[in-house]
C-alpha cells in the first residue's frame, strides 16, 4: 500500500480508531497485535508472497537474540553469526543475486572467457534493505549488550512490522523503537496535531514537488543524448530535488503517521541541502543509514583511528558499501565511490566536524559554502539516476559543454513555484523537527496554510503511478 | 454513469467508442426503437476506458443489481493491443460524482487508479466541468467523401503507437474473458462484435478473429460477429471507422436481420 493512495486514506483512520480504542486493553498487548495485523494488510497489499519473509526475519532475529543473551560467552558469536547469515542472506539473494552472476559473467567476457550463469526471475520484496538492517541492529545491539531481548514476541514482531516505517525507513534501532512497543501509549493530542502537520508537509513535498519532478527529470534522462547542457544541469538539480523531496517527504508522512499511534521515531532527514560542507550533508542525509554504518561498520573498522592508509579504507569501504546498499548497479557503487572522493579531503584535514549545530546563514561564506555543497551532491546524484556508468558519464559530457547555458524547452511552473516554496518552509524551519513547525503561528495562519497546501495537493498533485524512489530498496 | 438500481435491459454495450457510438447524436433511442430492445451501453469512447475498466462499468451496474440477457462487446485490434487505454488517468473526468461509484473502483484493480480517482475528484471542480452542458443528441450527420489511405494509415500508427505486442493483447484478453464471466453469471449471451469500417479489417484483425473463435469454442453463449467488411460507403461514416447517424441506423437494420 502506497501512502499516496486512496487505500491509504481509509486504511488509517480505521487502524488508528481502533487502536485508541484498545488503550488500556491490558496495557499493550491488543494495540501490538491490531499495528501486526494492520502493518502485515499494509505490507501485504503488494504482494502477500512477502508477508513470509519478513515473518521468517521476525521469528529468527526475536529467537536468536534471546539465545545471543541466554548463551555462554562462547556461543554468542554463533548465534550473531546467524542473525547476519539469516538476514544477509535474505538480502543478498533477492537483492544481489542476479547483479554479481551477470556482472561476473561480463567480467569473465571481457577476459575472452564465456561463461553461462543461471540468473534467476527475482522479485526484489519492498523494503527489503529496510527491515532486515533493523532487525540485524536488534542482535547486534544484544551482543554488544547495549540491549536486552524482550520475550513479548508481539512487541517484538510489532517493532519490526510497524507500517509507517517498515518500507522506506526510518531504519529503527531496537534502543529507541522497541521500548515503545513495552510500554502503555496514551493519546497526545499535541504530538498527534504536530504528526498530522508532518504528514501534510510530507505529502506536499511528494506528490507536489517529487512525482512532479520525475516526469520531467525522466524527459530529461531518458533523451540525454540530444538535449544541450542547460536541461542536463537542470535535470541533475530537478532530481536532486525530486530524491530529497520524495524521500524526506516518505519520512515525514512515516514519522507523522507514527507520531498518531504514540511512537516517535528518529529524524530522517535534517534539511541536508542546506548543508555547508559533504561531511555536514552525510550527519543531514538518511540520518538513520549512515548512523546505522557508522555505529556497525566503520567504528568497528576502526573508524577515523589508526593510520591515513587505514581511514582511507574505511572511509571508501563505508561509502561503497553504502552506494551497494542502494542497489544492484555499479551505478550506485560509482556514487558511493563519488562521495567518498568528495569526503575524504575533509577527514584527511580534520576537517569533518567543523559544521556541527545549528544552520545560520552568518556570511556571504556560508551561502556560498550551502550553495556549492548543493551542485557537488546534485552533481553526482547523475551516477544515482543513470541507466549503467556509460549513460552517466556520457550524461557528463553533456553537461560540461559549450551548451551548458542553453535549455530545450520545458514546462517549469507552477513547479518553480512549490519548489521555492518548499525551500522557503525549510530554511525557515530549519533547527525544527520538519519543514511544517508552525505551532508559534497564529491560528488562522496556520489554519489558511493547512488549506492552501491541501488544495495546492488535491490540484497540484501527480497521482501517476510512482513509486517511492526508496522502495525499490 | 447514472445507474439504477434493481433495472433490467435486453442488451448491454460495452467496448470504446465502437460501442459508446451505438447512443452518441441521439442513436440511443432509434437503436432500441429499430430492435425493440432496451439497452444500456456502458462503452466509452474518447480513448480514455480501456477493457480494466469496461470491466469495473460492468460489475458496478451488477453491484446496482442490474440484469441484462445479451452482453454486446465491441471488439478491434486497437481495443485488444492497446495500453493506453487501461493507462489513461482521464477516463473518469466526466463522470459525475458518486460515493458509491467512488469507493467501487476504489475496491478495484486497475493501472493508475489513484491518478484516475485524484483526477475524478479534481475535475468536479475544474472550470470546464461547471461549464459542461448534456450534450443536444442532433443526429451526426457528417460524413466522408472518400476513403483517405493516408489518415487511414495515420490511424493504424496512432491505435498502436508502441506496435501490436502479444503481451499486451493477451492481458486485454483475460479482461474480455472476465466480461464474459460475469455474463455468465446473469447466464446471458454474449457477442463479441467487429463494427464496421471503411478500410475493413484493421491490421491485426486476424488475431482478433483466432482468440474470438477459441472463445466461441469453449463458452456456448459467446458468438463473434465480423461485421468489418460490412458497410464500406464512406457516406455513411463521420471518420473511417465510426458510423455517422445514418450508418449506425443501417447498422442497427442488419443486426435486427440477423436476428438481434
Amino acid at each position: 500500500m502506497l501512502f499516496n493512495s486512496f487505500s491509504f486514506l481509509v486504511f488509517l483512520p480505521i487502524v488508528f480508531a481502533v487502536y485508541w480504542l484498545l488503550q488500556d486493553k491490558e496495557e499493550t498487548l491488543w494495540q501490538n497485535i491490531l499495528l501486526i495485523v494492520a502493518s502485515y494488510v499494509f505490507y501485504g497489499w503488494w504482494d502477500e508472497r512477502f508477508l513470509l519473509l519478513i515473518v521468517l526475519s521476525s521469528a529468527v532475529d526475536f529467537f536468536v537474540g534471546q539465545r545471543i543473551h541466554d548463551s555462554p560467552s562462547a556461543q554468542k558469536k554463533y548465534w550473531l553469526w546467524t542473525s547476519i547469515a539469516v538476514n544477509l542472506g535474505v538480502l543478498g539473494f533477492f537483492k544481489y543475486y542476479n547483479f554479481f552472476v551477470d556482472s561476473f559473467v561480463q567480467a569473465f567476457a571481457s577476459l575472452g572467457l564465456e561463461t553461462s550463469a543461471y540468473s534467476l526471475q527475482i522479485i526484489l520484496p519492498v523494503g527489503i534493505s529496510f527491515y532486515t538492517f533493523q532487525t540485524m541492529s536488534y542482535s547486534l545491539d544484544i551482543y554488544r549488550q547495549r540491549l536486552k531481548p524482550t520475550r513479548d514476541p508481539f512487541a517484538f514482531f510489532a517493532f519490526v512490522a510497524f507500517f509507517p516505517q517498515l518500507v522506506a525507513g526510518p531504519i529503527e534501532r531496537a534502543s529507541n523503537l522497541l521500548p515503545q512497543f513495552l510500554t502503555t501509549r496514551k493519546f497526545d493530542y499535541t504530538k498527534a496535531a504536530d504528526g498530522m502537520r508532518q504528514m501534510l508537509w510530507g505529502f506536499f513535498k511528494k506528490i507536489v514537488i517529487a512525482d512532479n519532478c520525475a516526469l520531467l527529470v525522466s524527459d530529461i534522462f531518458d533523451n540525454y543524448q540530444s538535449m544541450p547542457g542547460g536541461s542536463l544541469l537542470l535535470g541533475a538539480l530537478l532530481f536532486s530535488i525530486q530524491i530529497y523531496c520524495d524521500f524526506s517527504g516518505y519520512s515525514d508522512i512515516a514519522i507523522g503517521c507514527a507520531r498518531l499511534f504514540g511512537i516517535q521515531l528518529r529524524q530522517n532527514f535534517a534539511f541536508p541541502y542546506f548543508s555547508r560542507d559533504i561531511g555536514e550533508f552525510w550527519r543531514r542525509w538518511h540520518i538513520s543509514l549512515s548512523s546505522w554504518f557508522r555505529d556497525y561498520l566503520y567504528i568497528p573498522l576502526g573508524g577515523s583511528r589508526g593510520s591515513k592508509a587505514q581511514v582511507l579504507r574505511n572511509i571508501f569501504f563505508i561509502f561503497i558499501i553504502s552506494g551497494l546498499w542502494h542497489g544492484a548497479n555499479w551505478t550506485y557503487v560509482a556514487w558511493g565511490a563519488l562521495h567518498a572522493l568528495l569526503f575524504l579531503p575533509l577527514i584527511l584535514l580534520n576537517q569533518h566536524r567543523k559544521h556541527t549545530g545549528k544552520l545560520e546563514l552568518s556570511s556571504l561564506k556560508t551561502a556560498l559554502q550551502m550553495v556549492s555543497t548543493f551542485m557537488l551532491v546534485s552533481l553526482a546524484w547523475v551516477f544515482f539516476r543513470s541507466e549503467n556508468i556509460a549513460a552517466a558519464l556520457e550524461y557528463y559530457a553533456g553537461l560540461f559543454d559549450a551548451s551548458i547555458l542553453t535549455f530545450a524547452p520545458h514546462k517549469l511552473s507552477p513547479l518553480f513555484v512549490w519548489i521555492l516554496l518548499m525551500f522557503i518552509f525549510e530554511w525557515l524551519h530549519r533547527n525544527e523537527l520538519h519543514g511544517l513547525s508552525i505551532t508559534r503561528w497564529k491560528k488562522p495562519a496556520r489554519a489558511i496554510c493547512y488549506m492552501s497546501l491541501t488544495m495546492i495537493i488535491f490540484y497540484f498533485g501527480n497521482f501517476t503511478k510512482v513509486e517511492f524512489i526508496y522502495f525499490a530498496f | 454513469m447514472i445507474i439504477q438500481k434493481d433495472q433490467s435491459y435486453d442488451y448491454v454495450f460495452l467496448g470504446n467508442s465502437h460501442a459508446r457510438n451505438f447512443s452518441r447524436h441521439g442513436n440511443h433511442g432509434r437503436v432500441e426503437k429499430k430492435l425493440a430492445r432496451s439497452i444500456l451501453n456502458l462503452g466509452q469512447g474518447g480513448g480514455i476506458c480501456g477493457p480494466n475498466d469496461q470491466n469495473i462499468y460492468l460489475s458496478y451496474a451488477l453491484s446496482k443489481n442490474v440484469k441484462f440477457k445479451h452482453l454486446i462487446l465491441t471488439v478491434s485490434p486497437p481495443y485488444l493491443y492497446g495500453d493506453a487505454f487501461n493507462e489513461t488517468t482521464l477516463t473518469l473526468f466526466a463522470e459525475p460524482f458518486q460515493f458509491d461509484f467512488f469507493f467501487h473502483y476504489l475496491s478495484q484493480n486497475a493501472i493508475n487508479k489513484n491518478a484516475r480517482l485524484a483526477h475524478y475528484l479534481r475535475s468536479k471542480w475544474r472550470p470546464l466541468w461547471w461549464a459542461s452542458e448534456p450534450t443536444d443528441g442532433q443526429a451526426m450527420l457528417d460524413y466522408i467523401d472518400k476513403t483517405d489511405s493516408t489518415a487511414i494509415q495515420h490511424g493504424f500508427e496512432l491505435a498502436y503507437p508502441k506496435g501490436r505486442k502479444e503481451a499486451s493483447f493477451l492481458g486485454n484478453a483475460a479482461h474480455i474473458e472476465a466480461a464474459i464471466e460475469m455474463a455468465n453469471q446473469q447466464r446471458a449471451q454474449v457477442t463479441l462484435l467487429s463494427t464496421p469500417t471503411v478500410f475493413g479489417h484493421w491490421p491485426g484483425q486476424e488475431r482478433v478473429a483466432r482468440y474470438a473463435d477459441s472463445l466461441v469454442l469453449v463458452n456456448e453463449n459467446v458468438r463473434y460477429l465480423d461485421l468489418s467488411n460490412l458497410i464500406q460507403d464512406p457516406g455513411l461514416f463521420y471518420d473511417h471507422h465510426h458510423l455517422n447517424s445514418a450508418g449506425i441506423d443501417r447498422l442497427a437494420q442488419e443486426l435486427k436481420n440477423l436476428g438481434y
